[in-house]
């Protein structure tokens, strides 16, 4: 690990070094090794910044896990830090002093001699226990020991950990309008709201406005529908956060909706309880996967996640890149990272004639990058982080992924150390599954089409379950353009529900 | 490293599910309790999608056909001592 | 106006031909059959296992949904024997012999763990009553310890020492996998030939002349001579379509369930102070379930948010670690409760050929030993001894079951 080329991005000189240690005035220590980092680094960050790449071993194969999505979504960069388990380390920051461990490997997540289980792994495939040992109750107690303590992720938090934590507080609070995710369409949702009059309460998971904005530019995704927002995220967001009306919660996350229409959210591990009269849920989505052997290595991460390392950081995700992509997103992926001073080796691009942006297609052939089409992941080499990976070109048009082993066409190998992953987003919709089977009507704003008038099952049962609007990426919206005018559009339609609803009160 | 790993949280593979769903677990909802899929600390964040598809394929239905398990609170893991917190008087 | 519902959670309707879980079949249904047991929950497939031991003819379960999809996928899983009278430990000791040769008998690891079952006591007058009752589970031959405050914190380290007075340790307990249980039985089941029928609802219960002749389920009528009634959460709609009134009422049970960690508890733990209940999976997850002090009738299934919040301060309280612990889901299902919370097994009155399977709160642990004692019953036409305190017409005569054990609250009153 400690030999890995590092690049590193000065973004205060603005220029490129590469060089084997960070500097950085915070110091931390990793497994007893002193590290520094930068202000405002993720832990995450931080450790890749200084070679690590194994963040920690799966929890049945002992599989080495790193770096992936970028956005707390998944659990594999989860270590113990300050005594707490689990820690999704992308999302936390860095501080002075704070003490970050791997989990659940023995002797350590470097070197796990329990990754020997996988060698037995066609013996235990899940459920593999249901058909062993049903003769002998007392293996089977043995046997169920040992998993035990093999299986699990890490201890309980430590009591000085817990100690820290504190009691958490919980706080009631009303709102006209909620308005959950700090993105594109929440930030304009935000804002119609505020400016209909409405008091509005904007949560938001990440520790700044903006969302998917600075990871999906103008005009790709879907049509480009008008110019590019002069300014992007970051004018919005300002304006967004000067509105008086807009409360604006960062760190906030909207994790359940009850019965009685009340939304809790986990702010900074604080209890906050909102009965809003409407909500715009502007979740966005999550990072869809494109499944191949051996893709779950250190060094295999999200479009997002890459991006994000470097463009918060100013961390290259690697030094050798190939991009796979089911879009154009992945080329645009290739060019910025390429800007962190990443080579990129080549993008597959499982689409069998793609009409790419130009200009983008020119980016990328422009910084030297072989562009395949048709082709997609086959298999990842590597044994602690990713070393090559193979395409298979003649991948079938759907670009269904690789899921069984099966290889269609001829392939290729690729020598690199970093595998982008750029496919289609889920939309983010659990709250308005919960919503939904809680009474609320649900109403998905897409193709710029509002509904004129409030739905009388929203306004009727308004008190008791709040109207709730989807907007953005989580209503299929795929251009920053079209956030902006659905959110717009979903903001005004849920304050004048609201206003309806007070107006009743 | 010749596995595909669908649910990173559980270290289930598409073999896995291949043969789950060639024994009769043919939901996803029957499917994620025997194999574990999408029962971990994501909830499915990451692998529902892929288990679903190639469930699909499997079985001979459309994506579409296959129901995606409730989206059961909380949405993402929060921690006991956040929940237990009491209103401030 | 574009308005696009959301979809999730719904299975499509009837999904024809296609199995949910091995052991469940597609065929369609028969014009005949020689019983009819609504409800493929535990009860329901157990028990039609248990009659096509004994050579019971053509048998069909019916399940408006999948198998296991109501409380029996839901439950806390823990197995116990050590109650507090003669009726209860009766039947679950003859269940908990079940559990022990279980996974063998259905070729099937059910994943049965003797870790332990832990009734901690959190007063000086709890571990008093439960002096009591060790004495009486002695008599019976149950495995069972009186622990004091140091053998507790032994075996239980990371228990809040304030919580415990001290506690019962019945050794030979513990807990195993709900879903594994309901699989093995339903594939056991189908080797003996009984049809599992998923996505099969009732409609009607055809009795004329003071017997069952029917049984009509949106996919057509059947004929048969024996109906049991094993639909759990349903089990008073259902008796209603023959014209009987089962006295239970519904109850939503909430549990929860983290991330996992490494083994911190062995033995499962119930614990009347906080009217909670909970172990540590293999896999390392702290699963458990709290009742609210006094329960109030409910029949939606929808989790809530004072159930997270009452788990949570309460697990908390028992384990203050867990407090850095995330909870990854919580869930929750309905219990049909009789006034003294034993359930209903047996003849249903005035019906010839109608059984009564219900009423279960404690339906996980009970499950082996009732559907044998049933499939006696309904084969032999004897009531086994062990089976007959439990009969709908203890609430006609009155003659309910004191059992001051349990880790759940009678409706309006809360039980120590």
């Amino acid at each position: 690990m400690s030999g890995s080329r590092i690049a590193m991005h000065d973004a205060a000189a603005g220029g490129r070094h590469r060089r084997a240690t960070p500097r950085g005035p915070i110091r931390f220590r990793f497994e007893g090794r002193p590290l520094a980092a930068r202000e405002g680094y993720t832990v995450a960050a931080a450790l890749i910044a200084n070679g690590v790449r194994v963040f920690g071993r799966s929890s049945k194969y002992h599989r080495p896990r790193g770096y992936r999505c970028g956005q707390g979504h998944c659990s594999a960069c989860a270590m113990r830090v300050d005594g707490m388990p689990g820690v999704r380390t992308c999302v936390t920051k860095v501080r002075p002093g704070m003490t970050v461990e791997r989990e659940h490997a023995f002797p350590n997540a470097g070197v796990d001699v329990l990754r020997a289980a996988e060698i037995f792994s066609p013996l235990i495939p899940p459920g593999f226990y249901y058909r062993w040992f049903r003769h002998s109750p007392r293996l089977w107690g043995a046997l169920e020991r040992g998993l035990a303590h093999v299986a699990g992720q890490g201890g309980l938090p430590s009591r000085e950990a817990v100690a820290r934590l504190g009691a958490a507080r919980c706080a009631r609070r009303a709102a006209d309008v909620l308005v959950v995710g700090g993105g594109v369409a929440g930030m304009s949702a935000a804002l119609a709201a505020a400016e209909a009059g409405a008091s509005v309460l904007l949560v938001e998971r990440d520790d700044r406005l903006g969302g998917r904005l600075d990871d999906v530019p103008e005009g790709l995704g879907g049509t480009a529908t008008g110019p590019a927002p002069g300014g992007g995220a970051a004018s919005i967001a300002q304006e967004t956060a000067l509105r008086a009306s807009v409360d604006v919660l960062l760190e906030a996350e909207a994790v359940a909706w009850y019965d009685e229409g009340i939304v809790a959210i986990d702010h900074r591990s604080d209890l906050l309880l909102v009965h809003p009269a409407a909500v715009v849920l502007a979740t966005g989505g999550y990072d869809r996967g494109l499944p191949f052997p051996g893709w779950d290595l250190p060094g295999v991460m999200t479009a997002t996640g890459a991006l994000r390392l470097w463009e918060r950081h100013g961390v290259a995700p690697g030094g050798r890149a190939v991009v796979v992509t089911t879009g154009d997103l992945g080329y645009d992926a290739a060019r910025r990272l390429a800007a962190a001073g990443v080579e990129i080796a080549a993008v597959a691009d499982c689409r069998q004639a793609p009409a790419i942006r130009k200009g983008l297609r020119d980016d990328v052939v422009r910084i030297g990058a072989t562009l395949l089409t048709q082709a997609t992941g086959a298999r990842a080499h590597g044994s602690r982080r990713i070393r090559a990976l193979s395409l298979s070109h003649g991948s079938p048009p759907d670009c269904s992924p690789h899921a069984l082993g099966g290889q269609c066409g001829r392939s290729s190998r690729v020598a690199c150390d970093l595998v982008v992953i750029s496919a289609s987003v889920r939309p983010a919709d659990d709250l308005a599954y919960q919503a939904r089977a809680r009474g609320s009507l649900v109403l998905a704003i897409d193709e710029g089409v509002v509904p004129r008038d409030e739905p009388a099952a929203g306004t009727a049962g308004a008190a008791a379950a709040p109207g709730l609007w989807l907007a953005g990426l989580v209503a299929g919206t795929t251009t920053a353009d079209a956030a902006r005018t659905h959110g717009t559009e979903a903001g005004m339609a849920a304050a004048r529900l609201a206003h309806a609803v007070r107006g009743r009160a | 490293m010749a596995k595909t790993i669908l649910c990173l949280c559980r270290d289930v593979t598409a073999e896995d599910v291949r043969r789950a769903v060639a024994q009769g677990y043919g939901d996803l909802e029957t499917l994620k309790r025997f194999t574990g899929a999408c029962t971990g600390p994501c909830q499915g964040k990451t692998c529902v999608d892929a288990v679903r598809r190639l469930v699909a394929e499997l079985t001979g239905r459309d994506v579409e056909e296959i129901a995606v398990p409730p989206a059961r609170p909380p949405t993402t893991p929060v921690r006991l001592g956040t929940l237990a917190a009491k209103d401030a008087s | 106006m574009s308005v696009r519902r959301v979809r999730r959670g719904e299975a499509a309707a009837r999904p024809a031909a296609r199995r949910v879980i091995p052991g469940a079949t597609c065929a369609e249904l028969a014009a005949t059959y020689d019983a009819v047991l609504i409800g493929g929950g535990l009860q329901g497939v157990a028990l039609a296992y248990e009659l096509a031991k004994r050579g019971y003819g053509r048998l069909a379960v019916l399940d408006a949904a999948y198998p296991g999809s109501g409380a029996s996928g839901r439950n806390g899983e823990m197995i116990r024997s050590a109650f507090a009278s003669e009726e209860w430990i009766g039947l679950f000791d003859d269940s908990l012999r079940r559990w022990q040769i279980l996974s063998a008998e259905l070729d099937f690891n059910v994943l049965f763990t003797r870790a332990g079952y832990l009734l901690l006591a959190s007063t000086p007058e709890a571990l008093a009553a439960a002096q009591g009752n060790v004495a009486l589970q002695r008599r019976h031959n149950l495995h069972v310890e009186l622990l004091g405050h140091d053998d507790v914190r032994r075996l239980c380290p990371e228990m809040a020492p304030a919580m415990i007075a001290g506690a019962v340790l019945q050794t030979d307990a513990g807990f195993a996998h709900h879903d594994a249980t309901l699989w093995a039985y339903a594939q056991a089941a189908a080797r003996l030939g009984v049809e599992i029928h998923p996505y099969t609802t009732v409609t009607a219960i055809g009795a004329t002349g003071g017997a069952v002749r029917s049984v009509t389920t949106d996919r057509g009528k059947i004929s048969t001579s024996v109906v049991v009634d094993a639909a759990g959460g349903q089990a008073r709609a259902v008796a209603g379509l023959a014209g009987v009134d089962v006295p239970v009422e519904v109850f939503r049970l909430e549990a929860m369930v983290t991330e996992p960690l490494a083994p911190f508890l062995r033995p499962a733990v119930s614990s009347p102070a906080i009217m909670g209940y909970c172990h540590q999976t293999t896999r390392g997850e702290f699963v458990g379930g709290t009742e609210p002090d006094v329960p109030v009738p409910c029949e939606s299934i929808r989790s809530s948010l004072d159930g997270a919040r009452d788990m949570a301060t309460k697990f908390v309280r028992l384990f203050p670690r867990l407090a850095g612990v995330r909870m990854m889901r919580h869930w929750s299902g309905i219990v049909t409760q009789t006034a003294d919370v034993a359930p209903i097994l047996g003849r249903a009155p005035g019906i010839d050929g109608l059984y009564l399977d219900c009423g279960w709160v404690y339906g996980f642990v009970g499950a082996p030993a009732a559907a044998a004692l049933m499939a006696e019953l309904i084969a032999t036409g004897r009531t086994p001894p062990v089976l007959a305190p439990f009969g709908i017409e203890r609430f006609a005569t009155g003659e309910l079951i004191r059992e001051t054990s349990l880790v759940v609250a009678a409706a309006g009153e809360s039980v120590a």
